[in-house]
């Protein structure tokens, strides 16, 4: 007897076991790579979803035999962002699944508009949004065409996208890789403005969308990362170009490795190198209730490129050249710093770091922060140390005759 | 009584998945801010003052529960009156821990689920263990207790290997001054360090006494600097603001894990650890329920009464409000000063006083 009503637990405990009340079968779900969002000139919002042709990407010898693209866009309107995921499946066969998204495109024009607090709200609260997918700002074109342009080196242009952004922030710097999380981190802090990169399409969206783009050795139609978007209260303000752009990285300690140049001396040819270890330290102080931010940048690199006739043996050059590396991003800092403070948008974070040093006098300044930033004093000084030369010593050009 | 008999290192355990419990997922202390792991210590020290008046008053009456030496010491008639409020106030805190674990379990991976069949199904687990008596539940205890600090070293690594920490969030250091702390105190005291007052009536199944304040001690400050870290590291990794508008901070941070691509999507880790911590949580109340009930209507077996307040406690998780912000709003405004305090606080010490003074009578 008592084994019988063991075992007959055992079967309810199997049941209870399973969870399936919550059960999404693999062949019901449609993977959403990447969503883009616009809004319409009637105030709807024009969501855009990537899905994965799941027979496309998958290995094996099924792949080679069909020819088709491995993701679909899908494009549906509504009131709100949630509306259009459900409305979706009028156009698609299969329940949308979010937790693979890896890249977010807010529009331009709707950052500009309305801003990004509404946008934001419903992927953060939504349980089936990762805040782990990077965000990026389309530039001069709706998010929808960034999202539909296929590429031949990633199968699924969502992951080219984020590959990208990621890559260029490790070895470039202009531009960081920001996820749904840094930017709600950033949005929500008062005494800071969020930036985010851009992405551009350049070419043709009707032809950059035909899988035939593929098959073009040098393709007239791509999508690359360009710009920093800069935001004042949430609403795109404008956006910062190259070097302003990594200016803004050099203060927020963001660049991992990236490449400066700059002429030896009397303006005969020029050299680059590679900066790796950048330690950037802010050092608020506050005299006669005035702020002032000393940016401190230590830094490193090891020589790439030299066309100019130096004697790169001789210790002296190299202390030389330190001296003009760091006077180069020094310059280039100090022309970011000037003008985001004509644009009286704080996006070094500034504020904050106010805030955290000095408490009671951040209190009396935050109300009128945008324009006491715009008039604040701010000191930057750069330390560059050249480790190496590469795999030569003497530059090449030295042999010409 | 039953005839059980707990170890000091068994006590240790039951009391630190109690005090970890619902709390490491929902911390109380967020509405203090950037000061919210100052909060929770705070509380903690408190928590601590408050278990020694418990502790006296055990070694007052080794053998008694507090519903029985609240007999002895206010006589019959009080004491039984007392023990029906306690009685009620450890099937209140049931329920309300029950329908927390439902609450989040829904709103975080069970979207579907009716709350009902999730809170069900935690009762009965409940009631299956505490049918086999308290030694089970100690046991149980020392089992998912390895596993929850498996859970928590992995994780720890992680977060801190996955350079998602940034220190600064957690400047400047009472950035308001000390009253949004010293306002949320009563709130971080009280839960989860004075429902540690739940334990009276586990103690005299200790049968080492003089373990008592040791484990009871370690297991709290153990408990409450974990509670203090993890809160401080949800502040590190979300900022201040977008962790006191989590529901869960910590499934949050622990999401945002990525190591080398390779460690990421380890939220399922949190709700292991909430699913553990809520077991030994509601386990304990109802015990505690079960106990006082035993005792104040002189019923003979407890198991008997597992049945029916089951059911009590599984109708009133469903009852007790009318949705998630009402429960919450409860939790944070009503129960911590109308409920908590008395019977964590006020009632034990008048209790203290009294035995104190007669035990001072009668030896003159």
């Amino acid at each position: 007897m008592r084994q019988r009503i063991g075992f007959i637990w055992l079967f309810l405990v199997l049941i209870l076991l399973t969870g399936c009340w919550d059960q999404n079968e693999l062949e019901d779900v449609a993977l959403v790579m990447g969503m883009g969002i616009d809004k319409t000139e009637d105030g709807l919002y024009d969501v855009s979803f990537q899905i994965v042709n799941p027979e496309q990407v998958s290995g094996g010898e099924m792949s080679q035999s069909s020819k088709g693209t491995a993701v679909t866009t899908y494009r549906d309107k509504g009131q709100t962002l949630f509306e259009t995921i459900r409305k979706i499946s009028k156009e698609v066969p299969r329940k949308l699944s979010f937790s693979h998204m890896v890249v977010l495109i807010i529009g331009e024009s709707l950052a500009e508009d309305e801003g990004l607090f509404e946008v934001m709200d419903f992927t953060e609260r939504f349980y089936g949004f990762r805040s782990t997918a990077t965000v990026l700002i389309s530039r001069g074109s709706p998010a929808q065409s960034i999202l539909s342009i296929l590429n031949p080196i990633e199968k699924i242009p969502a992951m080219k996208i984020q590959e990208a952004s990621k890559k260029t922030a490790e070895v470039w710097g202009e531009t960081p890789d920001q996820n749904i999380n840094d930017l709600i981190q950033t949005l929500t802090t008062k005494s800071k403005e969020v930036s985010l990169s851009g992405i551009a399409l350049v070419g043709d969206m009707q032809e950059g969308q035909h899988s035939s783009i593929n098959e073009q050795a040098a393709p007239s139609t791509y999508i690359e990362i360009n710009g920093l978007a800069i935001f004042q209260d949430g609403k795109l303000k404008g956006w910062l170009e190259d070097k302003e752009a990594r200016g803004v990285s050099w203060v927020r300690n963001n660049i991992q490795k990236t490449v400066v140049t700059s002429t030896c001396k009397e303006n005969e040819g020029i050299l680059a190198v590679e900066v790796r270890n950048v330690n950037t330290k802010l050092k608020p102080t506050i005299k006669k209730g005035e702020p002032k931010i000393t940016v401190n940048i230590k830094s490193e690199g090891s020589l790439q490129e030299v066309t100019c006739p130096v004697d790169l043996t001789d210790p002296n050059v190299i202390i030389e050249l330190n001296k003009k590396l760091a006077k180069a991003i020094e310059e280039e800092v100090n022309t970011s710093v000037k003008t985001l403070q004509e644009e009286e948008t704080d996006v070094f974070g500034f504020g904050e770091t106010l805030n955290q040093k000095h408490p009671k006098e951040w209190k009396k300044m935050k109300e009128d922060w945008s324009s006491t930033f715009s008039e604040m004093d701010v000191e930057v000084n750069v330390e560059f140390f050249i480790r190496g030369t590469g795999l030569r010593t003497k530059p090449l050009i030295l042999e010409k005759k | 009584m039953e005839k059980a008999k707990i170890s000091g290192w068994q006590l240790f355990v039951l009391m630190l998945l109690f005090e970890l419990g619902t709390a490491i997922v929902i911390n109380p202390g967020l509405g203090a801010k950037k000061d919210a792991w100052l909060t929770v210590l705070l509380g903690m020290i408190i928590g601590l003052l408050l278990f020694v008046v418990y502790f006296v008053l055990y070694r007052l009456y080794p053998d008694l529960s507090l519903i029985g030496y609240g007999k002895k010491i206010l006589g019959k008639y009080a004491g039984t009156v007392l023990g029906v409020l306690y009685l009620f106030y450890f099937l209140y805190i049931a329920v309300r821990d029950l329908r927390d674990f439902g609450e989040l379990l829904t709103a975080s991976t069970y979207i579907y689920t009716p709350i009902f069949v999730i809170n069900t199904i935690m009762i009965l687990s409940v009631a299956f263990v505490l049918w086999h008596g308290l030694e089970v539940l100690a046991r149980t205890g020392e089992f998912f207790f390895v596993i929850l600090m498996m859970v928590g070293v992995v994780g720890t690594t992680l977060v801190l290997g996955s350079g998602q920490i940034d220190i600064n969030q957690l400047r400047p250091i009472l950035e308001n001054g000390w009253k949004p702390v010293l306002s949320i105190l009563p709130l971080t005291a009280t839960f989860p360090f004075g429902e540690i007052i739940v334990f009276t009536m586990l103690l005299p199944y200790l049968n080492q006494p003089r373990l008592c304040l040791r484990a009871g001690l370690s297991a709290m400050s153990f408990g409450g600097i974990l509670l203090t870290w993890v809160v401080a590291m949800d502040i590190a990794v979300l900022g201040i603001y977008v962790a006191s508008r989590s529901a869960f901070p910590l499934l949050s941070a622990i999401g945002l894990i990525d190591m080398a691509g390779l460690f990421q999507r380890l939220d399922v880790a949190v709700v292991l650890t909430l699913i553990i911590g809520g077991f030994f949580k509601i386990a304990i109340f109802f015990y505690a329920a079960l106990v006082s009930a035993t005792e104040l209507f002189k019923v003979k077996k407890y198991t008997s009464l597992i049945f029916p307040l089951s059911i009590v406690v599984l109708l009133s998780s469903m009852s007790v409000a009318s949705n998630s912000v009402d429960h919450i709003k409860k939790g944070v405004e009503l129960v911590p000063y109308y409920i908590h305090l008395p019977f964590q606080v006020g009632i034990p010490f008048i209790l203290l006083a009294i035995a104190l003074i007669r035990r001072h009578i009668k030896s003159n």
